[in-house]
Formats: C-alpha cells, structure tokens, sequence
C-alpha cells in the first residue's frame, strides 16, 4: 500500500490499484468470455430482446424527464428562497433517501390501482417521476453558488430560466452528471416494481425479461445480459467524465479550489 | 417587505412540482397503505393495531428480519474495512480504477446473477454457501461505492496534519490511526448509509437466484412481500410497509433532529 506522502504513484502502487480494479471487472470478463457463443443467435433474433429494451428505454426517459423537471426548479428554490414550508420539503427529501424501494411497492400499487395505470408502463414512469437523491445533489450545488454571481446575474436582467440556463446549472454539472446517471441506473436495473405493478410479460422491461425465459444454448442469456449492460456503460463512461463518479475528478477540483 | 413576499411566492413555486411530487407519490400512497393497515377484509373494517400484532408474531416476518440482521451484521463492517483498504490502494494516481470498482454498482441483477453462474456454475443457492455468494455479490457491488467515499475522504485530510504528526515523531502507522482515522468518522457514516441502501439492492439477485421459496438461511423481506403480494395478502403487506416505512426514516428523522440542535447551539 501506498505511504501517505508520497507525491506520485509509483509503479507497485500503479500495479495495485490496476490489479485491485481487475478484481472487480472479472466477473464482467468471464460473462463475455461465456457469451462468445450467443451473439450469433442474439443478433440474428432481435425481436423479443428488441421490444423489452424499448420498453425499458422509454421509462428512462419518462423518469429522467419528470425527476429533471421536478428536480431542477425544485432544488433551485430550496437553495435559493426562504419561504414556509421549505425545511419540511428539505427533511422529506432526505429521509426518502432512506426509505428502500421495496417499502413503498404496496402503497405506490394502490396508488397505481386508484388510478387505474397498473399494467402499464406509466405504472413505472409515474412513481419514478421524483427523484429525492437527485434533488438533494442538485440542492447541495446550488446552495455553493457564489452569492455574487446569482445577485449580478439577476441584475442583469436574467429570468428564472436564464438563471438556471446560463448560471446554475453550468456551473453544476458534477452534481448533474451524477442526477442523470443515478437516475438512468435505478430506472434501468428496477426489478420489483415491474414484477408487481405488471401482469402482461409483452410489457416486461428489460430487467425482468432478461431474468424469464428458459434456454438451450446457455451462452443466449449471458450475451443478452451483457448486450443489456452496453447502454450502462456507454452512459457510465460519458456521465464519469463529466464528474458524475468523483474520483479523478477530485484533483482537478482541488487543484482549481487551490488556485482560487 | 413586498419583495420578500414575491420572493417567498416565487421560491414557493419553483417547489411546487416537487413537493407534488413528494405529496402524490410517497405521502399519498404512505397514506394509503395505513389506512389499508389498519383495516381488514373487503369491506375495510377498522381493526386498529391487529395487522401489525400479527406481523409481529408472523414466522415468516421474523425469519426475513433476522436474516436482514444478521446480513448487515455482516456485510456492513466487510464492506467499510475493504473499502478503506481499497479507498488507499486507489488514493493516489488517476481515478480511473476507483470508477472501474465503482461500475459493478450499476450492474442489472440479472447480469449479476450470470457472472455469478459463470463463475460459479455447480453454485446451489442454499446454506451457509448461498450466503457466501449473496455476500460476494453485495461486496462486489457496494465496495466501490464505500471506496470512493473514503478516497474522497482520505483525500480531503489536510497534508499539514500527518506532515506535523511525522515530524513529531509519529510513524505512517500512527499517522494513519491517530489523525487521518477519526476524521474519516462523517465518510465512514456515509459508508454505513450507502451499504444499507445498497444490501436492499442486492435482495433483487437474492429473488433471483433463490426464487420465491428459497433455503430457510435466504428467505428474505423481498421473498415475504413478494410471496404476500402474490397471495393478495394486502393488510399484512400494508403492515409491513408502513413498518418498514418508519423503521428507515425513523432514525432518520432523530439524527436530523440532533444534527439541527447542534447546528442551531453553534450559529452565532
């Protein structure tokens, strides 16, 4: 292990870190190695896996969608307005954090059943449609904004959406790196709100379809798991390196904190 | 004073999509299932607190709470211990293999569950041996969260603090104990939070690989909702909910409550 102190990774410590990340990879690797078979029979018979993924890509976007236009102004106004109600909103958000999904699949059903959307997929765009996490994020960001530069902007003559625009969030895209890509991963990879709010297996997103079904050539299921892992990453990989995973990220800020 | 009216309408209304969506989809159906547990049969008859007397007394429940006990027991200490280990392995150099260890996170559980099979493929889901595995799958997933946590923590510790703790003497060990340790405490709390989201998580592999009856060593709280949920089972399921609801936000709101007492005693 590395000695506090030390200013640049030596090469020991290059082959750790490396070696340390393989481990963790591996799991990844050997999937691929097994799906090496199925990708023939995967490509030439996109059909079912084809629909299950649109479907899962759909209520993405309907969640992202609803998180970012309840998230951004919502954030935006506990940051920067004073007005009744606001630390109540505060602490609710935070202790939905803290509230695991599988608590509320009972309620959100009945809520979903008074409203007759079960069976649909709005039964899994409308629950996810809040995102407190990200609202909290995205809070944190905006309440670091220098005073200054909010007070010029609006004497400047910007309105709320100039403000959010050209300002805020610019100046916050760690925080809106992480919302997106949070928000994409649970959207993606939710498993018991399908399985409960969704009796049709023709609507089954991608999460749950992948795990139904039974095969002869055992390679199938490992390259449409793998083949399901693709969209992650990429978002993964562009979200990362805009700041949304801190970690390399983190000199480059401190550097800049530093020079200021 | 006009103006600071408009600004409160207006920071009121920047809130209204949220606390809408707060209110219709959590507080709303919270309110639902209470009443739903409070209640029994078809027609909604009161019952008070007799759904709840029965969950408590219910084998299955209990069974599914201990076997969440004794997993975080578990899983929550290893998960922080590697994390700082690792935390130090990736401290230094690029952030490249922190972002490696944290992608395992972001895997779907039907993908987890293949490399598990891939790896393992004789693997029989049951005993001490599916524990393991539910373990390794759970570390997998979550050490890298608690990694990037500790790392940023680690780095966070100001050079001038363990530069005069060597100075003074101290060797790269004590150094580590005495100085850079308690003030990992906040990152380590944050490690506790993130790992008890994330074992809720890793529960979908453990109803994917065990099925809706599994080994009496995994029965879980996923497989007792799901197994209720599937027999129609609403008060008892509401039951469970809202305990569940208010055993997770519940501290939640005490260590707010603490924290505010602290902050408000410390501003001038």
């Amino acid at each position: 292990m590395s000695r506090p102190g030390k200013a640049r990774p030596g090469g020991w410590a290059r082959l750790a870190a490396w070696g340390a990340a393989g481990v963790f990879l591996w799991p990844l690797a050997r999937l691929a190695l097994l799906s090496l078979g199925g990708w023939g029979e995967l490509l030439a018979q996109p059909g079912a896996f084809a629909r299950a993924w649109a479907g899962s890509a759909l209520v993405c976007l309907g969640c992202l969608a609803g998180q970012l236009l309840t998230g951004i102004p919502g954030a935006w106004g506990l940051a920067q307005y004073r007005f009744p109600g606001r630390r109540a909103l505060l602490v609710c958000c935070a202790l939905l954090v803290l509230v695991p999904a599988q608590a509320m699949l009972l309620p959100q059903y009945l809520l979903l059943q008074k409203l007759g959307l079960l069976n649909s997929l709005w039964a899994l765009i409308l629950p996810g449609a809040f995102s407190p996490l990200g609202t909290l994020l995205l809070w944190r960001g905006f309440s670091a904004l220098p005073r200054e530069l909010v007070e010029t902007a609006r004497d400047a003559g910007a309105g709320l959406f100039g403000l959010l625009g050209r300002v805020a969030l610019p100046l916050c895209r760690r925080e809106l790196a992480a919302f997106i890509l949070i928000s994409l991963a649970d959207s993606y990879n939710q498993l018991e709100q399908p399985m409960a709010f969704i009796r049709d297996p023709e609507l089954y997103p991608l999460s749950v379809w992948l795990s139904t079904g039974a095969y002869q050539n055992p390679a199938l299921p490992a390259a449409q798991c793998l083949l399901s892992l693709l969209p992650l990453a990429l978002a993964f990989w562009v979200l990362a390196g805009r700041g949304a995973v801190p970690g390399g990220q983190a000199h480059a800020i401190l550097k800049r904190k530093k020079g200021e | 004073m006009k103006q600071q009216k408009r600004q409160a309408l207006e920071g009121a209304l920047c809130c209204l999509p949220a606390a809408a969506g707060v209110g219709a989809l959590y507080l709303a159906p919270f309110a639902l299932a209470l009443a739903r547990s409070l209640s029994r049969g078809m027609g909604g008859s009161f019952v008070g607190l007799e759904n709840y007397r029965e969950l408590l007394a219910n084998r299955a429940f209990l069974l599914a709470a201990g076997n969440t006990l004794l997993f975080w027991a578990l899983a929550l200490p290893l998960s922080a211990a590697l994390g700082l280990g690792l935390a130090l392995v990736w401290q230094k150099g690029s952030g490249r293999p922190a972002a490696c260890g944290f992608f395992p996170a972001m895997v779907p559980a039907a993908c987890s569950v293949a490399a598990l099979k891939a790896l393992f493929p004789g693997l029989a889901f049951e005993g001490a041996g599916g524990v393991g595995a539910l373990l390794a799958l759970f570390l997998w997933k979550n050490t890298g969260c608690c990694a990037l946590l500790l790392s940023a923590a680690l780095r966070a510790v100001p050079a001038e603090l363990t530069d005069t703790a060597a100075d003074l003497g101290a060797g790269p060990w004590a150094c580590f104990r005495r100085v850079r340790l308690p003030l990992l405490r906040p990152a380590f709390g944050g490690c506790l939070l993130v790992s008890l989201l994330g074992s809720f998580r890793v529960f979908r592999e453990a109803f994917l690989l065990g099925g809706a009856h599994p080994d009496n060593a995994l029965y879980g709280l996923q497989h007792f909702l799901y197994n209720n949920f599937a027999n129609m089972n609403y008060p008892r399921l509401a039951a469970a909910s809202v305990l569940l609801i208010l055993i997770t936000a519940g501290p939640g709101l005490g260590v707010l409550a603490a924290l505010r007492r602290s902050l408000e005693g410390r501003k001038p």
